[in-house]
């Protein structure tokens, strides 16, 4: 063990941090090295008068003021409502209820379209589209119908399969008039 | 071994009262911030006196650190208060050093520097006891000049270690270095202190 190690366990021993089994190996080290007595000694009168000797009077008058002030502001008693324990979450809970309620009031009307109007849309397109086009034959107007009708179905969520296009045909026929509008177009089919 | 056992176990009493007097802060007693304040009030006064360069840092330094304490108490979790104070205390004395001296290393020692020589016009306080308050100012002023010319990291270890009676680990901890390191800082601060005071010592015929 050389001289500094000597010397820094003395310091470890000191303050109380050097551990039992090196505590004895440096009791050791003290009863045959005078030097190592010599350092620890100095060193226990050194801090021993450090701390007797070198003293401050304290802070001034004035700084312990601000300091209470301080800790006095920091710590000022809020009102009782909000130390209850339950107090900041009714909180959260009432601003998420008032900004949802306000969404809910004033957000812009949706015209949400029933299925019917849905079908009287895409019916009365149709027939815009027939005004401003040429004149169509029968047969490709009947075709356009059955592709309608298919459309239809699928807005219904039924599955169109090519093979069931008679009977989409039908299905569509069976269709309430006055959901379709279409009696006019009927009538010009049949004839 | 016995005293150094007594002496953990005060500290250990002393760490549950700090815990006790900040919780009751916490809840309001502003009298009980007050008494830790009064408590580590001259200790801690006397480690900023002796890091900086006049009492109007000291005064300044001393304030801004509870200033800053009280500020975080919510954040406070440690379990040691004298050291989370000691802590805010080594940063602001580290950061006055640097504004006032920003091209000066800190490990540099003051040498022939009168800065710290400065400081043997602070007086010690004279409750020297049956000794003779003389004798007790000559030797607390000449302690003063000898450790106003450690380095700063040496002058802090000593004064952490002597004053406050803080363990190496916890001031390697406020220092950010190994304990090792804080060991040697004390090593070294030692060996300059031991006979700049041993004719002093001899002078006075004292052990």
């Amino acid at each position: 063990m050389n001289r500094d190690e000597i010397e820094r366990m003395i310091l470890l021993a000191e303050s109380g941090e050097l551990p039992t089994a090196e505590a004895k190996e440096l009791e050791a080290v003290l009863a045959a090295d005078e030097k190592a007595r010599t350092f620890r000694a100095d060193t226990r009168r050194l801090v021993r008068d450090t701390r007797r000797y070198l003293k401050a009077e304290g802070p001034g008058a004035e700084v312990m003021i601000r300091i209470r002030k301080e800790a006095a502001t920091a710590v000022a008693p809020r009102p009782l409502i909000f130390r209850h324990p339950a107090a900041s979450a009714l909180a959260c809970a009432a601003t998420l209820l008032i900004v949802v309620s306000s969404w809910l009031a004033f957000r812009p009307p949706t015209p949400a379209l029933s299925p019917v109007d849905q079908v009287q849309t895409l019916v009365a397109m149709v027939t815009q589209e027939e005004d401003l086009s040429e004149p169509v034959e029968t047969q490709s107007r009947e075709s356009e119908m059955k592709e309608l009708a298919r459309q239809l179905l699928r807005m219904e969520g039924l599955h169109v399969e090519e093979e069931e296009t008679t009977d989409l045909e039908e299905a569509f026929w069976e269709l309430p008039p006055t959901a379709l509008q279409v009696r006019s177009t009927r009538a010009s089919l049949a004839t | 071994m016995d005293v150094e056992s007594a002496e953990t176990e005060a500290a250990g009493t002393m760490e549950t009262g700090d815990g006790e007097l900040l919780a009751q802060y916490r809840g309001g007693e502003v009298s009980a911030l007050e008494q830790l304040v009064e408590k580590y009030r001259r200790p801690l006064f006397a480690f900023i006196l002796n890091m900086t360069e006049g009492r109007g840092d000291a005064d300044e330094i001393f304030q801004e650190v509870w200033f800053r304490a009280i500020r975080s108490l919510k954040r406070y979790k440690q379990k040691n208060f004298l050291g989370w104070l000691m802590r805010i205390a080594h940063n602001l004395v580290i950061d006055r050093a640097r504004r006032k001296k920003p091209d000066v290393s800190l490990d540099q020692s003051p040498g022939d520097d009168d800065e710290g020589l400065a400081l043997i016009n602070r007086l010690p306080s004279r409750d020297a006891g049956p000794d003779g308050l003389a004798e007790a100012g000559d030797l607390g002023q000449v302690i003063a000049a000898a450790v106003a010319t450690l380095p700063v990291e040496q002058r802090e270890v000593f004064l952490m270690r002597t004053e406050l009676e803080l363990p190496f680990k916890e001031i390697a901890e406020i220092q950010s270095v190994s304990i090792n390191t804080a060991l040697a800082r004390m090593q070294y601060a030692l060996n300059k202190l031991r006979p700049m005071l041993e004719e002093h010592y001899a002078a006075l015929g004292r052990s």
